[in-house]
């Protein structure tokens, strides 16, 4: 059976003054269904352009240079406007980070659940209404009916979050991108939150592209996933292997410096510097500016993606 | 650290806002702080972790001296505050410094690094702008910030690196406490630990006393020597960090703990997940505030509010049950 998502060999550019930057550099990566794979990095790793490749809504000055998406084995990168249209929020819906600015503030949120079924799903407004209560049963809200005419400043953040995900689901996705969804919440809500969604995960048999930066939730709520820097997948691997047995210097480094690793009152293991910038257009290995293990070779060519064990793969020079 | 006589101390603490009339919320009295008691001995680093609106950041505004408490007192190396000279009031907020959450908001857009770190100095006026100036490069290089850096403003730096500049602003009038309030909440994971790092650095080097708000246990059991738990504008458990992590006595700290994400689970999760959202601390619930969400509760807790007891020693917790809910553990 084909994969549900595959994405092969994609690159999102960015036309600036200082030329073409490259913020996602030949990522690939496959989903099933009823699988969630984590994608992680730091701040402008790749990993919302990526999301954001997936809807087609890389915000201009960038564009999808080259490369595959495949969904149910259809190449939306070869589809026209309007047929994207009809597969974003249908086929593929998103759940962005910020619950206080994903919603229409002058919208009752009824109004605003309703609007992928009206036009995906052909319901009259009163079939979408009852549709509408429905999902906020779904996600867990109280007393569902009456919310409905609430607007979003009526509802927590927890809440608010919960009213996004039911608009995500509304046409029951063949895919939900979760980018960073739980960041803002706090750990409480955020528990709640990813369990309703893996709950539904679980019922629906979806896909999910879990986008965080916290690796206790990819231990917790992702079967495999990806480690982003400088616009590469660095490593991939289930994810138990992946933070069981972390083979890259950034993964290594990333685990090493959490407090929950550490010996409480010791020095955290830190890497050293920043995140390179993107329009360097450097020759080789992203991370060879912060790597403790880096070798000449690793400043003049990009180490490919290769498998060091069944499932593993890894782009180091370093490696035996 | 040996625990000296307190520095800075907070007695019965009360912070109420009053609310006016909006579509989603009812005029009313919000108790922000509500009978609030903590002490913070000389060298200690103590935390304070809750969920948002449990009222932590306006009690560290209250401990800084930012805002004035409706009730209670705060002192000083044993002064109240609110009885301090002119001179005594300047010695505190010298040696009283914040350090903020957001980087890119906190620092002024307009002024310069090295102004911006210099500027306790002028305000305190302390020194000739000569001695100001090696004072402030001195300053930089300790927190990891180079002389190119000095005329730089805050859009040429990092998150990281503004978030050293905030710390450097706060050491510059060589205080004796720092209250950080979610200094790492916004930063990468390897920025997070860089920045941590520098604040145990900064806490021996100048024999601080630091006080941390933050939502991240794991920051917290990191470094800090104890810990208060805060729900709806009260403590609820105030332990020894290692102690709090390991044998906690209160139900909400239970939950809070089994919420973090972990790396490595042995056996699964410990308690079950918390349900619904905080309560508005327009409408506190009567007895003990946590109970309508609380696995344990009982008809005791539906209406007398528990006090913050001493369990254990050094060990404190408000609870009616802690002694035969948590008896089993070692």
């Amino acid at each position: 059976m084909p994969a549900l998502l595959d994405i092969i060999d994609l690159h999102t550019c960015f036309r600036t003054p200082d030329g073409i930057v490259t913020a996602v550099n030949g990522v690939s990566f496959a989903i099933n269904r009823g699988a969630t794979l984590a994608l992680v990095g730091e701040s402008g790793s790749g990993k919302s352009m990526t999301a954001l490749s997936i809807m087609r809504l890389v915000p201009p000055p960038g564009f999808i240079q080259s490369g595959a998406i495949r969904l149910n084995d259809t190449d939306i990168l070869a589809l026209s406007g309007e047929q994207m249209r009809a597969i974003r929020g249908s086929r593929i819906s998103m759940v962005f980070q910020e619950p206080m600015t994903s919603l229409n503030p002058v919208l009752r949120i009824g109004d605003q659940i309703m609007e992928p079924l009206l036009l995906h799903r052909n319901m009259t407004r009163h079939e979408a209404s009852e549709e509408a209560a429905e999902l906020l049963r779904r996600v867990g809200i109280p007393a569902a009916g009456e919310r409905l005419r609430d607007y979003p400043h009526q509802l927590s953040g927890g809440m608010r979050q919960r009213v996004i995900i039911a608009m995500a689901l509304a046409c029951s996705p063949d895919l939900l991108i979760a980018d960073e969804p739980t960041t803002a919440l706090d750990v409480t809500i955020q528990a709640q939150i990813l369990e309703l969604i893996d709950s539904l995960r679980q019922t629906t048999d979806m896909g999910i592209l879990l986008i965080t930066h916290d690796l206790g939730i990819v231990a917790e709520r992702s079967d495999h996933t990806c480690v982003m820097y400088a616009g590469r997948i660095v490593e991939s691997a289930a994810s138990a292997e992946l933070l069981g047995n972390p083979c890259h210097p950034y993964t290594k480094a990333l685990l090493a410096s959490l407090p929950q690793n550490a010996e409480p009152g010791k020095p955290l293991t830190t890497l050293a510097g920043q995140s390179p910038s993107l329009s360097a257009n450097l020759p080789g290995c992203g991370f060879c500016d912060r790597c403790p293990v880096a070798q000449a070779e690793c400043r003049h060519q990009v180490p490919e993606l290769r498998e060091i064990s069944p499932g593993h793969f890894l782009r180091c020079w370093r490696h035996p | 650290m040996t625990a000296g006589h307190t520095i800075l101390g907070g007695v019965q603490l009360r912070k109420q806002f009053r609310v006016k009339s909006a579509p989603a919320t009812p005029a009313g009295l919000l108790t922000a702080v509500d009978d609030v008691s903590l002490e913070i001995a000389r060298g200690e680093t103590l935390g304070i972790a809750g969920e948002s609106g449990c009222g932590k950041s306006t009690l560290a505004r209250i401990l800084s001296g930012l805002l004035e408490p409706d009730n209670g007192r705060v002192l000083f190396n044993g002064t109240a505050l609110s009885g301090m000279s002119r001179a005594e009031a300047s010695a505190f907020r010298r040696q009283t410094q914040m350090i903020f959450q957001d980087p890119f908001s906190s620092l002024n857009p307009r002024m310069r690094a090295s102004d911006i770190i210099a500027e306790p100095l002028v305000i305190a006026g302390q020194g000739s702008a000569a001695s100001r100036r090696s004072a402030v490069e001195s300053i930089m290089a300790t927190v990891g910030l180079t002389p190119q850096q000095y005329h730089r403003f805050p859009h040429e730096f990092s998150g990281g690196q503004r978030q050293r500049i905030g710390i450097a602003r706060a050491l510059a009038s060589s205080p004796s406490i720092i209250i950080a309030d979610e200094p790492v909440s916004s930063l990468d994971i390897s920025i997070q630990a860089q920045i941590i790092n520098l604040l145990q650095n900064m806490k021996t080097t100048y024999n601080l006393s630091l006080l941390i708000i933050s939502h991240d246990l794991s920051v917290l059991r990191h470094i800090c020597d104890r810990v208060c738990i805060m729900y709806l504008g009260t403590i609820v458990e105030s332990a020894p960090a290692a102690e709090l992590f390991t044998q906690c006595l209160h139900p909400y700290t239970e939950a809070l703990i089994a919420a973090i994400p972990r790396i490595n689970r042995e056996g699964g999760r410990q308690a079950a997940i918390l349900r619904d959202d905080i309560p508005s601390p327009l409408a506190i619930p009567p007895g003990c505030r946590f109970h309508p969400r609380c696995h344990y509760a009982q008809e005791i807790c539906r209406n007398t509010p528990p006090q913050l007891e001493q369990k254990r020693s050094n060990y404190f917790a408000a609870c009616h049950f802690s002694s035969s809910i948590f008896s089993g553990q070692k």
